[in-house]
């Protein structure tokens, strides 16, 4: 079962290549381990995962000029 | 008769001039006859003359005698007609004993005495009516109440404390002592001594030492007055009157406890010093001139203090209460006289401090209008007039079935065309294609977009109960609060259990999961073989571009001025593309809920939301614990784990109840 997965702390299986494959997948992965972390106090919030897109959009945009 | 015994009594006892034996007869034969006969005879000396005529009268008379005819012997007489007429009776062969033919001869008499007795109690009732009612003077004077008498006789009552004369004094104790031998007088007295004062409300109110006094209504009317719906709980305790005298007004509250008219407690008043005095915070308490200095009345003060300062409330400089985590959750539910607030037993994750929620203001100040559905026009076709004379079937209506939810249909509401005619003109000539099921349906949708709404309806097989009302009502008290962001989609109307939103008519789920998204790992790790290829078209920078997007909306939600709002139904059939598609909406806020604010400890209430289903959701809410706004956040990490590849995660689970379909039909 999901839920119990789920309870005990287990998260979905990412392909670590998506890391490789570009900038922007490799930011969102990043976004993605941080909403998942298990506690909600540690868990980043929504204005921070904002900031954060931003940031990575920013730097992508850099790198492809 | 009586004139025999007349005769007997003024007979003188000797005769002077007769023998005995004349006067015994003269007795024998009188017995008979008549009176006035035997009075003359009885005048004179002449014994010779009178024995003779008197005896033959007598006789005479006897025999002609007709016997009087008494009560007794009529109704005698008259039971025996009867009784012999009924045997005689010539209709005895023909009915038999049983079925006598009542002759009306018989019953005169019985229909006569009838009437008279009739006509005696009618007449006893009317006199004792009129007796009773229209009473003369004389009977008022006895029977009326004691009290109420001087006033019937205009005596004022003496008033026994007002200050009297030395000489009335002795007066009045001087016929005292003389009244004190009548009985009248007593009584008289008595009721002189009674002062009747007028009833002032105002006094009796100060008397009760209650302003404005409280009167507990706690009956079965009450409780059901205050009841709207059939199903609803009595949330509020007894209901409670106050009746304000100042005012004279009353006015309903429906209040948890009798001590909260007011927010400003102030603590007793009183001239002791040594009572609840805790430094100068206390209003009224303080007072220099009434301070008993001596060591014992120090002394006890300050055990007075050791026992108070421990128990609450307490209450800062303008009388305002001073809440804590010790405070009780009766003090709470006294304090808070609000239906905005909850008093819960237990705080955040569960630990044993009362805590007293407060909506925001937006949750419970919201007024619903049916305005913008009155404007619409419902059964009539917005078409050409020529149309209206000369209808063409596919012009009929323009209420058209668009798709369904758990709840709700939804309906696409198109206005008159002949409005903006500039527009009209080019509505049809776009055909593009968006990567989505159905390609035809929604390149109808977006030329119309501009000119209809969506309006969403509930269907009749589920009950129409306060919960379902009041998520609809959340949803259109969310949608209309964020109107400003333009990230979420806009309300147009609500009323009861539908509400108008507008048209946001292209899927962005489909775009993101094509097909079914659920694939086994083996047939994945495939695909990915020779480098990896998601299952959607999104380039990298696209699915950058949209997290932002979605981002922003829940940031939007989160970040609200007024008071967090958590969507709580995260998942990418919520965004939706506006027609232009330069925009994603969110919308579907059935299960959303607005935070409720600690007021204790200042900070947000945490909520729970029941068993969870579907495995999009966060651990916590599975684990049915306490949840604030991050549950959002876990499953916006969910939305961009599906952009990235193309799936859902957990690939090759697919759980008990998908509550995330592949159509727009879970929007609504």
């Amino acid at each position: 079962m999901v839920q119990k997965k789920l309870i005990d702390g287990e998260t979905a299986y990412i392909d670590p290549r998506y890391k490789e494959r570009s900038f922007a997948e490799k930011k969102l992965i990043e976004l993605v381990e941080k909403t998942w972390i298990y506690d909600p106090d540690e868990r980043i919030n929504m204005f921070d995962a904002v900031a954060f897109l931003k940031q990575a959009i920013k730097e992508n945009e850099m790198r492809t000029r | 008769m009586n004139s025999d015994h007349q005769l007997h009594d003024t007979e003188p006892l000797e005769n002077p001039n007769g023998g005995g034996l004349h006067h015994r007869d003269n007795v024998t034969i009188r017995s008979g006859s008549a009176g006035s006969n035997g009075s003359l005879n009885h005048n004179g000396n002449n014994h010779s003359s009178s024995p003779h005529g008197t005896p033959t009268r007598s006789t005479t008379n006897n025999k002609r005698k007709i016997k009087k005819v008494g009560f007794w012997d009529r109704v005698n007489h008259h039971y025996l007609r009867r009784t012999t007429r009924s045997i005689n009776n010539s209709n005895y062969a023909k009915y038999g004993k049983k079925k006598q033919k009542p002759s009306r001869h018989n019953d005169n008499d019985k229909l006569q005495t009838c009437l008279f007795w009739g006509v005696v109690c009618i007449a006893s009732f009317v006199f004792g009516f009129a007796w009773k009612h229209f009473p003369t003077t004389t009977s008022v004077g006895n029977n009326m109440h004691p009290q109420l008498r001087h006033t019937a006789d205009n005596k004022v009552p003496s008033n026994p404390y007002a200050k009297l004369n030395e000489q009335q004094k002795q007066h009045q104790h001087k016929t005292q002592n003389y009244n004190t031998n009548n009985s009248y007088n007593k009584q008289q007295q008595a009721i002189n001594s009674l002062v009747i004062p007028r009833f002032d409300t105002r006094q009796y109110m100060n008397s009760k030492k209650q302003l404005p006094q409280s009167v507990l209504l706690d009956g079965w009317n009450h409780a059901f007055a205050f009841r709207s719906f059939p199903y609803a709980k009595q949330t509020h305790g007894p209901i409670i009157k106050n009746i304000d005298s100042d005012y004279g007004g009353l006015s309903y509250h429906s209040l948890r406890n009798e001590e909260v008219f007011a927010r400003v407690i102030l603590p007793n008043a009183d001239n002791d010093t040594n009572s609840l005095s805790d430094g100068d915070n206390v209003i009224g308490a303080f007072d220099p001139d009434n301070i008993d200095t001596t060591s014992t009345a120090l002394r006890a003060r300050n055990r007075k203090r050791k026992r108070t300062t421990g128990s609450y409330p307490q209450y800062k400089s303008d009388g305002t209460k001073i809440l804590n985590d010790a405070t009780n959750q009766a003090e709470l539910t006294s304090y808070y006289d609000d239906d905005s607030v909850n008093i819960l037993p237990k705080s955040n994750d569960y630990k044993k401090i009362p805590r007293a929620c407060k909506k925001p203001e937006f949750a419970y100040n919201y007024f619903p209008s049916c305005n913008a559905f009155h404007e619409h026009n419902l059964g009539r076709v917005y078409d050409n007039p020529a149309d209206i004379v000369h209808p063409r079937p596919e012009h009929e209506t323009y209420k058209k079935y668009l798709a369904h939810g758990f709840y709700r249909d939804v309906w696409i509401m198109e206005d008159s065309p002949w409005i903006w005619p500039q527009q009209y003109k080019k509505e049809y000539t776009q055909t593009q294609t968006f990567g989505v099921e159905d390609e035809k349906r929604t390149n109808e949708m977006i030329p119309k977009a501009y000119r209809s709404t969506a309006l969403k309806t509930f269907q009749m097989k589920h009950p129409f109960s306060d919960e379902h009302w009041e998520e609809v009502q959340l949803e259109a008290i969310i949608m209309e609060s964020m109107t400003k962001s333009p990230r979420i989609m806009n309300l147009y109307g609500h009323c009861g259990f539908s509400t108008m939103v507008e048209v946001v008519p292209i899927e962005f789920e489909e775009v993101i999961v094509p097909g079914e998204g659920y694939q086994d790992p083996d047939t994945v790790e495939q695909r990915n073989k020779n480098g990896l290829r998601p299952y959607n078209d999104f380039t990298a920078d696209e699915k950058l571009g949209y997290a932002l997007e979605m981002a922003e909306s829940l940031a939007d939600l989160h970040g609200f001025d007024l008071g967090v709002i958590v969507h709580d139904d995260v998942q990418p059939c919520q965004w939706l593309h506006t027609p232009d598609r330069k925009m994603l909406k969110l919308g579907d806020f059935n299960r959303a809920t607005i935070m409720q604010w600690d007021m204790v400890k200042n900070e947000y209430c945490k909520f729970n939301n029941g068993p969870a289903f579907a495995n999009y959701r966060a651990p916590e809410e599975f684990a049915a614990r306490n949840l604030n706004e991050q549950i959002d956040t876990w499953s916006f990490g969910n939305n961009i784990y599906a952009m990235i590849t193309g799936l859902w995660n957990f690939v090759s689970m697919h759980c008990v109840v998908v509550l995330s379909s592949m159509s727009m039909d879970s929007v609504f």
